[in-house]
């Protein structure tokens, strides 16, 4: 029966200026760390810097992103990024999932072995799996054309054809991550206390309906914010594309991070290189706000 | 009683949450620290940058007798280069006592490292890179003009070849230590006398390929060539042995040219009509493997793998020219390039004039004749020097692998050094590796593509801002972002405090 | 509702641990308790009723229907977990409704029964609240009200009420007590409390090392312990137990404890032999009088309807209850003698209960 009577006084509006000397560390380290490259890329990429203009270098406007806009590549590596991104992501983050549900099985005997097992490809060095996986993917002597020909079909250009290198890098990127999205999924399945399966269990629900009822709404912003992560991830992962397939044949697997370096780097155009960069990030960024809208998996941080 | 039960667990409920005022308050001084850090560091990036000066004029002593410590991006590739580089720097270090060289040998040649370090005023004070590269670096302005600080007599003792290749518009950016391209190798166990002409290359191709066998896995190829694989370094020979080139001589790209599709056509047709090259090549090394394990008669490389190619076949591996196309009557032209030192400028590294000449005794000694008998004898360099190229061929007379090498040297074209030729590289390989991966391709459509790409790169990269920058325009479209930003902070924040 | 029977159950988990060798019966509608310690087996009893681990042997029944090896879904029996096991993202309707929601039963029967179950609990007008929203006792509530919902053969509570503070405790105890007799609902119950156990026990069970010790009514645990480990477990503060001899001289047979000789009726021993006994009193079984066990009065506790009075008798401590102070003060000294029509006496080596009550217990071991 009791009513409030007083609403709570709110006492912590008050600006507390000491508070403010606590998180100034963190501010300088941010704005040197963060906020400055940021910067200095924008910057950058409103510039004419390049090796013509290496000291002189001027503010050019926007003439870096209306050439950009303007060339017949754009559509082609924004269209590949999407591809690569969505396509990686939609494969190794339920994979990591499905593998951590199975590795957390009650019953499983040998648990620690089959870990370090499937921690192994993630703990290898990437570039060396992917020389391992450029070999093996050859279309000469490759392993698996010479294992396609021993079952009939003719050898593939797995690397070197654009129906295929998409696939490829796809594929070795999965090969590569899914590992890690597999431990990630794995501490979340195990902050599910054991009791609430045992509930289930009596109350009659098999496993499949125990995934669908239980695990997964109980596991879904950590599903979102994992898969979301895995996109963004994969969406600037540099080193696959870069080392398989250089971006080629043609531009069929430049996503715009490569692209960005190919710019930058073999074309010495540093500001056009930036301006792809922070196209990358807009569109990122975009997407993130957009997606975080919808399923609030940022709360999984606060 | 149910009453108080659901109030007391709406309080509890309100507990539970963060008190709203203060979340959004601090939400609200996020947005504002945020923009005003931006604006701040955005006039950090604005004024903190060089804009533009000339190069120094700096006079140099002619000794010094200071003390003078310069930086060194040795590049050598581990081996005979690295074990040359040292010791004559420890002969050096001996001669000249006040000078101290700091040498970090983990960089290679073309290394991006060296245009970031150049930009932030970081560079070494001497740098071993190819002559193209350096090429692109002077005229960024990295690297420092030494035609005053040479003497004639001293530039006169170099190979005319390797002097034209480090200069630009009339400037000695380097000093070349060593010259090479690359040439015709065979296996002497499968084509028996070295072919005089393309016919002549070809039909022992076809006749190698032909004497295979069925599976995959023991093929014969006569010449293995990835068109698509190597950046057109080894693909620009082959532009001169139709008449055509890569730039003319108003360094304006000529690719579309029907003596360029033609030369690309030629190469193009190993693979997919004279098929005397496997499909799906990626990499250079897949070619290395095949020629190494005798599964492929012609390789075209260069004297830097010489020494793996001998290991594997032994007195079977000969080396002979690019042979003459009598169709059109040229002999195809490998870009005879050269590796150099080079000092860079004081803009990119903060080069001092006492550090300018120990730069330029370090260089001096590190191209000398000494130096480059050791690299001939024991990393097989060919010499820049003339001096020690009579001294190589001296060596060599009766080695047929350096007659083939002589041969070779007779017909080159000198590496273009200018930075233009940096769009050649990678489009070659975009576009060249489309059109050989896929097999379908019409070349000279590919090779319109190809000439639009590079001019379209350099119009960007050349091109000054059309109309001076209207700062009124951009000023008030910063203004007008931050002001939007503040009031939508504002009312955001306001909004959540009134609940 | 149904009955329950266990015969021989037991599950080894190596190294001494599990449970061995379990038989009772539960009749229908009783209200069941496993009494024990940590680690004693209870709950790896009740998880074997509940068919979450499985027996290496024996056989167990419910309705005379062998459940031995039925998965848990098909034996009919719910449980009740120690910290209640509610889905955090579902109301407290969803969560009563659960075990519904796989049955074929229309939707509106199913809002029917998880209202009138949430009205029996009290806790109708929380049905769109979230688990997280709520108190810890509404939540027990719900736990129960998942459980009841089903209405199933057996029910199981493994500790439901150890998260709950003691003052909740009680009023839950009084709580589950009223349901249970409501819904007639047969329960298996585990704790390690042994006021829950007497104050809702129909029957109880006490077990220690994986085995049964005793299976008796929650008042004869009290009253005649098996051994000394039931009776130094039930009660609070528990029995003294003090080391004693029974000598039998000139046609007497005395009780020797601590240089005390007390004189015992009807205790069977032949003349001239000694046996070793341990000496069991109840705190509210000592006395003080004018002469006995010399002791000291150490603490005294005061909790307004009794006093606890503490004595140290040289390295021993010997607790005395009553529900007014016995007029000492802290550091007299005194002396303490059992209640003769009370005290009980415990075989040395076996510990099992051997005179009780003023007369040796039926079959009780002889020498050791």
């Amino acid at each position: 029966m009791t009513e409030r009577a007083m609403p709570i006084k709110n006492n912590n509006r008050r600006i507390d200026f000491k508070s403010l000397l606590w998180i100034l560390p963190v501010l300088i380290v941010l704005a040197f760390l963060d906020f400055y490259p940021i910067l200095e890329g924008i910057y950058f990429s409103l510039t004419d810097f390049n090796q013509f203009h290496f000291f002189n270098y001027g503010f050019v406007g926007f003439a870096n992103y209306s050439y950009i806009f303007g060339s017949p590549e754009l559509r082609t590596v924004i269209a590949n990024t999407l591809v690569w991104s969505v396509g990686s992501t939609v494969v190794m983050v339920p994979a990591g999932f499905m593998l951590a549900l199975i590795m957390n099985q009650k019953n499983l005997r040998g648990k620690y072995i089959y870990r370090s097992l499937y921690l192994f490809p993630w703990a290898f060095p990437a570039f060396l799996t992917i020389l391992v996986w450029s070999n093996m993917l050859a279309y000469n002597g490759g392993v698996v054309n010479d294992l396609l020909g021993l079952v009939g079909i003719s050898s593939i250009a797995w690397l070197t054809s654009p129906t295929y290198a998409m696939f490829s890098i796809i594929f070795v990127n999965f090969w590569l991550s899914f590992p890690y999205y597999t431990f990630v999924y794995t501490s979340a399945v195990q902050s599910i206390p054991n009791e609430l399966y045992e509930a289930a269990e009596m109350d009659g629900y098999g496993s499949l309906r125990t995934l669908t009822r239980v695990t997964l709404p109980l596991l879904k912003r950590q599903v979102a914010f994992i898969t979301i992560f895995g996109f963004i991830f994969t969406w600037n992962n540099f080193y696959v594309p870069f080392l398989l397939t250089g971006g080629g044949p043609g531009i069929s697997t430049q996503i715009l991070i490569t692209y960005s370096y190919l710019e930058a780097f073999s074309y010495s155009n540093y500001a056009l290189g930036a301006a792809y960069a922070i196209i990358s990030i807009l569109i990122l960024l975009v997407f993130v706000i957009v997606t975080n809208h919808y399923t609030k998996m940022m709360s999984i941080l606060y | 009683m149910s009453n108080s039960k659901k109030d007391a667990s709406k309080e509890a409920k309100s507990r539970l949450l963060p008190k709203h005022g203060n979340v959004f308050w601090l939400k609200g001084f996020a947005v504002v620290a945020v923009t005003a850090l931006f604006i701040l560091g955005g006039f950090v990036v604005l004024f903190s940058h060089p804009q533009g000066s000339g190069p120094l004029s700096t006079s140099v002593p002619a000794t010094s007798s200071n003390s003078v410590t310069i930086t060194v991006w040795g590049s050598g590739s581990p081996g005979g280069e690295q074990h040359v580089f040292n010791s004559t720097l420890a002969y050096f270090e001996a001669q000249y006592p006040n000078i101290t060289v700091q040498d970090s040998p983990a960089i290679n040649v073309a290394s991006t490292n060296f245009a970031s370090a150049a930009h932030a005023g970081n560079a070494p004070d001497v740098y071993r890179d190819t002559s193209d590269n350096a090429g692109a670096l002077y005229a960024s302005g990295s690297v420092l003009n030494l035609s005053s600080y040479l003497n004639q007599s001293f530039v006169n003792s170099f190979t005319t070849g390797t002097i034209k290749d480090w200069t630009l518009n009339g400037a000695l950016y380097g000093v070349p230590v060593n010259t090479n391209g690359v040439g015709l190798y065979y296996n002497m166990k499968l084509v028996k006398t070295p072919p005089k002409t393309v016919y002549q290359m070809l039909q022992d191709a076809a006749n190698v390929t032909k004497n295979t066998t069925s599976t995959t896995n023991t093929s014969v190829w006569g010449m293995p060539y990835g068109l698509g694989t190597n950046y057109g370094y080894r693909a620009a020979a082959w532009f001169p042995a139709f008449g055509g080139q890569i730039f003319n001589s108003q360094e304006v790209p000529v690719l579309n040219s029907s003596q360029d599709t033609s030369a690309v056509s030629f190469l193009y047709n190993l693979t997919y009509v004279k098929n005397v090259s496997p499909k799906g090549l990626t990499s250079m090394a897949q070619e290395q493997q095949l020629f190494e394990t005798n599964r492929s008669a012609f390789i075209i490389d260069g004297p830097w793998d010489q020494s793996l190619y001998t290991s594997y076949l032994g007195s079977n591996l000969n080396v002979t020219a690019l042979p003459y196309d009598n169709a059109t009557g040229h002999y195809p032209a490998p870009i005879w390039g050269s590796i150099g030192y080079f000092i860079t400028s004081p803009q990119a590294s903060g080069i001092t004039s006492s550090q300018i000449w120990a730069s330029l005794k370090f260089i001096q000694f590190e191209t000398n004749l000494t130096a480059q008998k050791n690299l001939f004898t024991k990393a097989g360099d060919f010499p820049s020097l003339k001096a020690a190229g009579a001294f190589a061929a001296n060596q060599t007379a009766s080695d047929p692998l350096a007659a083939g090498w002589i041969a070779q040297e007779a017909h080159t074209q000198i590496q273009p050094n200018f930075p233009q030729m940096n769009f050649y590289w990678s489009n070659f390989h975009t576009y060249v590796g489309n059109l050989y991966d896929n097999g379908t391709h019409n070349v000279s459509s590919v090779m319109q593509a190809f000439q639009n790409a590079v001019v379209s790169q350099i119009n960007q990269e050349t091109a000054t801002p059309a109309a001076p920058v209207n700062w009124t325009l951009y000023g008030g479209i910063i203004a007008a972002v931050v002001i939007v930003a503040g009031v939508g902070a504002f009312f955001y924040t306001s909004r959540k405090k009134k609940n | 509702m149904g009955s329950l029977s266990l015969q021989n159950i037991g599950r080894n988990f190596g190294k001494n641990k599990g449970v061995f060798d379990v038989n009772f019966e539960v009749e229908n509608g009783e209200f069941f308790v496993i009494l024990g310690p940590s680690g004693c087996g209870k709950t790896t009893t009740l998880r074997i009723i509940a068919g979450l681990e499985t027996a290496d042997t024996g056989h167990m029944f419910l309705d005379d229907r062998e459940i031995t090896n039925f998965p848990p879904r098909m034996r009919n029996i719910a449980m009740v977990f120690q910290n209640y096991a509610l889905y955090p993202f579902m109301t407290v309707k969803q969560n009563i409704q659960f075990p519904l929601k796989i049955m074929k039963m229309s939707k509106a029967d199913q809002d029917a029964k998880a209202e009138e179950v949430a009205k029996m609990l009290g806790i109708d007008d929380l049905m769109e609240r979230k688990p997280g929203e709520i108190s810890g006792g509404q939540r027990q509530r719900v736990a129960l009200g998942r459980a009841l919902v089903r209405e199933p053969a057996l029910f199981l509570m493994d500790e439901p009420l150890s998260n709950l503070d003691a003052k909740l405790r009680t009023q839950m105890r009084v709580e589950l007590k009223r349901l249970q007799r409501e819904f007639n609902t047969t329960t298996v119950y585990v704790t390690h409390d042994q006021v829950e156990a007497t104050t809702l026990a129909d029957r109880a069970c006490i077990m220690n090392g994986g085995r049964v010790v005793q299976l008796e009514g929650p008042l004869e645990l009290y009253n005649s312990p098996a051994d000394t480990f039931v009776a130094t477990f039930v009660g609070d503060p528990p029995m003294n137990m003090i080391p004693a001899k029974v000598k039998a001289a000139n046609n007497e047979v005395m009780l020797e404890v601590l240089g005390q000789l007390i004189p015992l009726k009807n205790f069977t021993i032949e003349e001239g032999q000694e046996r070793e006994v341990k000496l069991g009193v109840r705190p509210e079984d000592t006395l003080v009088g004018d002469q006995g066990i010399e002791a000291n009065l150490a603490v005294i506790q005061n909790v307004g309807k009794s006093v606890y009075e503490y004595f140290k008798v040289g390295d021993l401590t010997i607790v005395k209850q009553d529900t007014k102070n016995s007029g000492l003060v802290i550091g007299q000294n005194c002396y303490l003698f059992p209640d003769p029509a009370k005290l009980m006496l415990f075989d040395e080596a076996s510990g099992k209960l051997i005179y009780k009550g003023g007369k040796m217990v039926k079959n009780a071991p002889t020498t050791a």
